[in-house]
């Protein structure tokens, strides 16, 4: 279709932002920056939710692509140039105008351009370069700035960028390169891998550069981080949890999103267009993903090849948990921090806060409650002062069916399909019936985590 | 414990001078922490067994109560007290109060010790205050006018503005921007390059829907289209907005207005 490159802005923004949307990565967070009196704007570290979506997503960043009008033929993906959709192109300086505008009055917290590749990636990323240059020094625009890197782009420009921004970010697109032959041609592994590696020595250097220059330029100060998307293609969760391990290890990775795969384009190499979107998968994969990052677990004692799925019904903690009884019960009033972070019902917050609490007096578990810990799940896990909170079998059985019966609620299609925990043949009184809780039962919808 | 020994209660004004005020009162009458409340008031519920003081707030009071607070317990301290003291809440000037008696004897590990009732409950009002501070540092809208001012109504449970005022001048330096709260008739000015000035005003109106700049309606038009472009259709979920984003705060969002 014909590139609307003199549509009404109105018409442009619909369709731009409508193309960036399966983007994940709207958050602002990992920098902070005074305003220091001239220019707009500022950032915080801890980033700032402007609104939410209709789908309960949050918005924080204006994200839209800077074109939709594509080269490439990715099977998956809406902007694939044999696809019929109306094309539209932004002028950098309508870009500036309408960041500039949203940001005065407070509707976003700043930019995250993407692109599809126009024309070839050097002439994209030469775009995205002129679009963020304008917005900093001629608009004195210092709030936050989130761009792609186009793979294959010129190594120099992606340079020249980041040091205008403050997050860039690679897409791997699919977890394996199998994956990427089949749905993603003109993307090779290699190709996608490169600007990470780049970007990743960058900041490196920067960091020391900043270390003895207090005052030399910054180089991507939020870091960087990808996205990739879960269901397109046959991996298991052990495989995608591995790469993601391998990411923050080996590549500095701020964050890894996960996006459940949306059907758009009928292909015989895709999932049909009528499965819906695995959106639980997605949510076991981000509280994984947390685990690896705060918690301190490794992929490999989550998952293995003989265990190579999330367990559909329990949380991945409460899953390894009850796989390795020998560690519990934990003594809250001796027991180290990374040992209290591996008990289900305790997150960082509450460990630190028992950490440090305990010192002044011994802990009951009305205390631990105030402190945030979530006692039904803890309460299998946990002594204080010896003793647990009500008699209590350790043994696996026993454990999974009290926690499935307090089970987070799960999407009705979950339940009705009469998909079973693993283990159900090993007890009788297996119930999917009672009560739920009220609080979980959104999260497990989405990445909102 | 001397049983015929009369209660005080001091009343105080509903603000940080006033607690820190009556704070300083209750410290230096030496008549003996036990037998010592603070209330916010105006409104007190009369008892037999107590004698009521209205103490009037003094800045310079107050402010010698903060350097005590910096010097003997911790910065952070007085952050947790400043935003405890905001919060919407009957007992926060008591628990203000006792939380000091503590930790004016045991110093800043004091914040640690969560298992007394005083320092966990100032850990919860401070927490909520906070919390409401980082949602309407997102929430809040201004509306441009003609004269290029921005305007931006307020609608808060907790005490939040001077967080929010703090927040957008450094935000927004060269802008000149108003912040107002309706319900509690206030009203933070800022002019470019300068810092904000306060203003209580009960006869504070504005309509800015009647002096709205030309490229006001445009933005709100292409920020309307923003949001409707940029939510993906089969992950629907309005519990989950609703969620993150209570009713409470849409009054002055214009995304989430009823056409």
């Amino acid at each position: 279709m014909e590139n609307l490159w003199n549509a009404d802005l109105n018409e442009k923004l619909h369709i731009l932002a409508d193309a960036a949307k399966y983007d994940v990565a709207c958050t602002s967070s990992g920098v902070n920056r005074k305003n220091g009196k001239q220019g707009t704007g500022n950032t915080l570290s801890c980033g700032i939710c402007h609104s939410f979506a209709a789908d309960g997503r949050c918005i924080s960043l204006l994200k839209i692509l800077l074109t939709n009008d594509c080269c490439y033929d990715c099977v998956y993906c809406v902007n694939r140039k044999t696809n019929d959709v109306p094309r539209a192109t932004f002028t950098p300086e309508e870009v500036c105008t309408l960041t500039m505008g949203f940001y005065r009055r407070n509707y976003i917290e700043g930019l995250f351009l993407s692109s599809a590749v126009y024309r070839n990636p050097s002439y994209t990323m030469e775009l995205i370069y002129e679009t963020v240059r304008r917005l900093r020094e001629i608009y004195g625009f210092r709030g936050y700035i989130h761009v792609k890197a186009i793979p294959g782009a010129d190594a120099e420009l992606i340079e020249k960028t980041g040091f205008l921004v403050d997050r860039m970010s690679c897409n791997l697109e699919l977890p394996t390169s199998e994956g990427l032959r089949k749905l993603a041609p003109n993307k090779p592994r290699a190709q996608l891998v490169k600007p990470m590696r780049q970007i990743q020595n960058g900041i490196f250097r920067s960091k020391q550069e900043v270390a003895v220059y207090r005052h030399a330029p910054r180089f991507v100060p939020a870091g960087q981080s990808t996205q990739m998307i879960v269901g397109a293609t046959g991996e298991s969760d052990y495989q995608i949890m591995s790469v993601s391990e391998a990411l923050y290890d080996k590549f500095q990775m701020k964050r890894v999103f996960y996006s459940a795969y949306v059907g758009i384009n009928e292909d015989s190499r895709l999932p049909s267009v009528r499965t819906a979107p695995p959106l639980l998968r997605e949510h076991r994969l981000y509280q994984a993903d947390w685990l690896l990052r705060f918690y301190g677990f490794k992929a490999a004692e989550l998952l293995s090849e003989r265990h190579p799925n999330f367990n559909i019904l329990l949380d991945p903690k409460c899953d390894w948990a009850v796989r390795h009884l020998e560690y519990f019960p934990v003594e809250v009033m001796t027991a180290d921090y990374y040992s209290l972070l591996r008990v289900p019902g305790l997150g960082v917050n509450s460990a630190k806060r028992i950490c440090r609490s305990r010192r002044f007096g011994r802990l009951q578990f009305d205390d631990l409650k105030k402190m945030g810990v979530v006692l039904k799940r803890a309460m299998y896990f946990i002594t204080c002062q010896g003793k647990t909170y009500m008699p209590i079998k350790m043994q696996e059985s026993f454990i999974t069916t009290n926690l499935l019966g307090l089970k987070e609620h799960l999407p009705s299609d979950v339940v009705r399909s009469g998909e079973t925990y693993r283990q159900l043949n090993l007890f009788d009184d297996f119930h999917l019936s009672a009560p739920v809780e009220e609080t979980d039962r959104y999260q497990v919808l989405t990445g909102q985590i | 414990m001397d049983t015929d020994k009369r209660m005080r209660i001091l009343v105080c004004e509903d603000s940080v001078e006033g607690i820190l005020t009556a704070v300083h009162e209750a410290f230096i009458s030496r008549y003996g922490h036990a037998y010592q409340r603070i209330v916010i008031g105006p409104a007190v519920n009369m008892d037999l067994f107590s004698d009521i003081y209205t103490i009037e707030p003094d800045m310079d009071k107050a402010s010698r109560v903060v350097e005590a607070i910096v010097r003997s317990i911790s910065d952070y301290a007085w952050q947790m007290v400043w935003q405890a003291a905001e919060a919407d809440s009957e007992d926060k000037g008591d628990v203000i109060y006792r939380f000091l008696i503590l930790g004016f004897a045991n110093g800043s590990r004091i914040l640690n010790a969560m298992t007394r009732p005083e320092v966990m409950r100032l850990h919860q009002l401070s927490r909520a205050v906070s919390r409401e501070t980082q949602r309407l540092y997102g929430f809040l809208r201004f509306q441009e006018l003609e004269n290029h001012i921005l305007y931006g109504k307020l609608l808060s449970k907790h005490h939040v503005g001077t967080f929010l005022a703090n927040h957008f001048t450094d935000r927004l330096p060269q802008e000149h921007w108003i912040i107002h709260d309706p319900d509690r008739d206030e009203v933070w000015v800022h002019q470019a390059g300068n810092d904000w000035i306060y203003i209580s005003h009960p006869d504070f109106k504005v309509d800015p829907e009647a002096m709205l700049s030309a490229a006001e309606y445009d933005f709100k038009a292409w920020w309307e289209t923003f949001r409707e472009s940029i939510a993906i259709r089969e992950r629907t979920n309005p519990r989950l907005q609703m969620q993150m984003m209570p009713k409470r705060y849409w009054k002055y969002m214009p995304e989430m207005q009823k056409r």
